[in-house]
């Protein structure tokens, strides 16, 4: 097929190009729910930090596994619709992604 | 490039009025001695009531330009739905062209077909208003800063102030975006099956997924926030370095305009995906 007569789907290029930067403000955002629950929770509790630093790498892990979720929920968006298109056009691409 | 007669004027016009400005705010840029004297970041804000609070501060400029950015719209679709008919002009045109853009987005995302119309309603709605809100911070106008506790008034020397350097205004729609996402869910998959998504895919993962979940309005949000504000700010300061010679205009356009809408488009790209990912 020409590749000058593909349409670029505008949409689903921004959203690619999203996946990196939500990547890291999921990591931000979930560290910084973590931690301030983990700041109160300290504060009520012990009020030795050791609460909150607990809950500060735990939001890391939240967050790298919230982010890693979303781009699989992506990846295979794509191979989907990837294989929707080859079962139109008759082609086949090699399978690529996680 | 050959300019029309009338293009020569516009340009000229332009050329004149910026030399003009240039020349008034002069005076008013050699006398910052420092960048602390520009009153970079502070805010006109408004205190009533016995105790300053949550509830008893209000932001002016937020609340004004908020309601004159829905006034210019509301204006601009009601001239073009007046005018409606079988072959558009251009103004029709290009409103069927973003609104038929936008509903095919949804459409693609949304599985649940009943659901379409309502999330391209939502997504297209907040894409609008953070978009000429965006736009219009590419724009030289009034802008309030405060130094030494009193509003100082701005002419062109930075851009008019938009309501999304304002975190309220992104959080108010983040927040409005997780509520929706999930009272679409509840009525989608009814209410049992709704705690359950919690739980999934073991019961100990709970804990990560309400975090998760809270978390989604403060990356919405704060994304937002920081490109509109922290570009306002970038500007601000090289502009000052230059004394607004040439490099405002560019910077205006870049960061203004580009990356503005470019967030606005990200922003109800995220609302579609959050809603899309809850009703899935």
């Amino acid at each position: 097929m020409n590749k000058k007569n593909e349409k670029v789907n505008l949409s689903g290029e921004l959203k690619k190009l999203n996946l990196i930067p939500y990547f890291g403000f999921t990591v931000f955002a979930n560290m910084a729910v973590s931690g301030l629950i983990g700041y109160y929770l300290d504060k009520w509790t012990f009020d030795n930090k050791i609460i909150f630093i607990i809950f500060l790498f735990f939001g890391m892990a939240t967050g790298i596994y919230n982010g890693i979720k979303e781009l699989v929920k992506e990846s295979k968006q794509y191979e989907e619709k990837s294989e929707k298109k080859d079962e139109n056009t008759g082609e086949k691409t090699p399978k690529k992604g996680f | 490039m050959s300019l029309s007669k009338g293009e020569k004027i516009f340009v000229g016009i332009i050329l004149a009025a910026i030399i003009v400005t240039w020349l008034f705010s002069l005076p008013n840029i050699g006398g910052m001695e420092q960048l602390s004297e520009m009153g970079i970041g502070t805010k006109w804000i408004y205190t009533f009531g016995e105790e300053a609070g949550f509830f008893t501060r209000i932001n002016w400029l937020t609340v004004i330009m908020g309601g004159i950015i829905c006034l210019v719209v509301i204006i601009f679709a009601h001239g073009v739905s007046k005018k409606f008919s079988m072959i558009p002009n251009r103004k029709q045109s290009a409103v069927e062209l973003f609104l038929d853009f936008m509903y095919k987005t949804v459409e693609d995302s949304i599985t649940v077909k009943e659901y379409v119309k309502p999330v391209f309603v939502i997504s297209t709605t907040l894409f609008i208003f953070i978009g000429v809100a965006n736009i219009i911070s590419g724009i030289p106008g009034l802008n309030v800063s405060v130094i030494n506790g009193e509003p100082h008034f701005s002419l062109f020397l930075d851009t008019w102030y938009t309501p999304t350097s304002d975190l309220n205004t992104n959080a108010t729609y983040a927040l409005m975006t997780l509520v929706i996402s999930h009272a679409f869910a509840i009525k989608v998959k009814g209410f049992g099956n709704w705690i359950k998504s919690f739980f999934q895919p073991v019961f100990i993962m709970f804990p990560m997924n309400l975090v998760g979940e809270i978390s989604k309005p403060i990356s919405h949000s704060l994304r937002l926030f920081g490109n509109i504000y922290g570009g306002g700010i970038l500007v601000l300061i090289l502009s000052y370095m230059v004394k607004y010679l040439i490099l405002p205009v560019v910077l205006w356009g870049f960061f203004g305009m580009f990356i503005g809408l470019i967030q606005a488009m990200v922003f109800s790209m995220l609302t579609i995906a959050y809603i899309a990912g809850q009703i899935e």
